[in-house]
């Protein structure tokens, strides 16, 4: 349970973050989605038996439609597929033990 | 029949991204994002805020080599602006110099070309003007200040730019009368800015202050011209003449527009 408040808190300041703080340091107009990256971090860190990726997927997507134009559910969409489909490949075609935290 | 998990879990999924889509089509989604942007509202202001200081501070970091290259072309600007503006006064005074002429009406009574000091040897009694052959002026011509003021005459002549000698020039002299008096005199320079009024009876009586004008009889000068007032008088028992110095009344050091008389 702890675990699913701390993604919910943690990906909602992150969106916080990203649209009031780290707007103001683009890089040549580019502002990197901080978002995503904690989202694929958050994948390569789990344990690949684990799911609690998916979740953490979901609060990433509702919160980045949230604070964006895109319509809702269209972000939840992409970061659920992108961890799925990460998950998998980390599951069957990789092996990482040493970052294995989650 | 029966589900399988798997498809189990698949029909869920899909449900629920079709229940996501299906609220864009109510306003419900709009309550939901209004709801997190009015609890947010407080958070993100101040996190703006610190984004804007924490940025602003490192981009002056960043920029701090270029402000080199700022300060140079804001020294630029104001010396560009100071080139206009002094452009400015310089069209002003000749604005002023040129109500003043018209004040006295000497446009009537002389053919005037406004001319502009660019340069001044007080040493050889001489002044340069920015106007020359180009601009239909001859040697001879007297140039005076818009106050009616006799400065000198033209004796050399370029293209673009003139020579003026001083009244106060060795090389000058004029018949000139004291105005109010019937005394007539020579005026004639003594270098330095000097002027000396020379060939007066001893019988005439004259006085500090008087003021000297060109004669009539001058041909080379327009009558009634101002000179000088006299400032000292020496009267020499041996000399048959009385002298006097005058003291001009242009002053070089704060005149900078003139103008010629064409003819007269």
């Amino acid at each position: 349970m702890k675990k699913y408040l701390f993604f919910i808190l943690f990906f909602y300041l992150l969106s916080l973050l990203e649209t009031s703080f780290f707007i103001h340091f683009r890089i040549f107009s580019f502002l990197p989605s901080l978002i995503l990256i904690s989202q694929v971090l958050i994948v390569f860190l789990e344990h690949p038996n684990k799911n609690y990726a998916v979740f953490s997927a979901f609060c990433a997507g509702f919160f980045w439609d949230i604070f964006s134009n895109q319509k809702l559910g269209t972000g939840i969409l992409l970061m659920i597929s992108l961890t799925v489909l990460l998950k998998l490949i980390l599951k069957k075609y990789v092996r990482i033990p040493s970052i294995r935290k989650f | 029949m029966k589900l399988t998990p798997k498809i189990k879990i698949i029909i869920t999924v899909f449900l629920f991204f079709l229940a996501l889509i299906t609220l864009n089509f109510f306003p419900f989604s709009k309550k939901i994002k209004t709801f997190f942007y009015s609890v947010s509202q407080p958070i993100q202001c101040v996190f703006n805020e610190a984004g804007d200081s924490v940025s602003s501070f490192w981009e002056m970091i960043f920029k701090i080599q270029l402000l080199g290259e700022d300060n140079r072309l804001l020294r630029l600007n104001i010396l560009n602006l100071l080139a206009d503006n002094s452009k400015l006064k310089d069209l002003e005074k000749e604005n002023q110099d040129l109500r003043d002429a018209l004040g006295l009406e000497m446009e009537k009574e002389f053919d005037l070309t406004l001319v502009k000091i660019i340069g001044k040897d007080i040493g050889q009694d001489s002044i340069m003007i920015n106007k020359g052959l180009e601009d239909n002026l001859s040697n001879g011509l007297v140039v005076i200040t818009g106050q009616k003021v006799l400065v000198g005459k033209i004796s050399e002549v370029y293209d673009h730019f003139s020579r003026v000698i001083l009244l106060s020039s060795k090389d000058n002299s004029l018949d000139v009368q004291i105005q109010n008096k019937d005394i007539d005199g020579l005026a004639r320079g003594d270098g330095s800015l000097n002027l000396l009024l020379d060939l007066v009876p001893k019988e005439k009586e004259i006085n500090e202050k008087d003021v000297v004008i060109t004669h009539y009889l001058s041909k080379k000068y327009p009558q009634g011209l101002l000179v000088g007032q006299i400032k000292t008088i020496k009267k020499q028992d041996a000399e048959p003449f009385q002298i006097a110095e005058i003291e001009p009344f242009f002053d070089i050091g704060t005149t900078e527009t003139l103008f010629v008389i064409n003819n007269f």
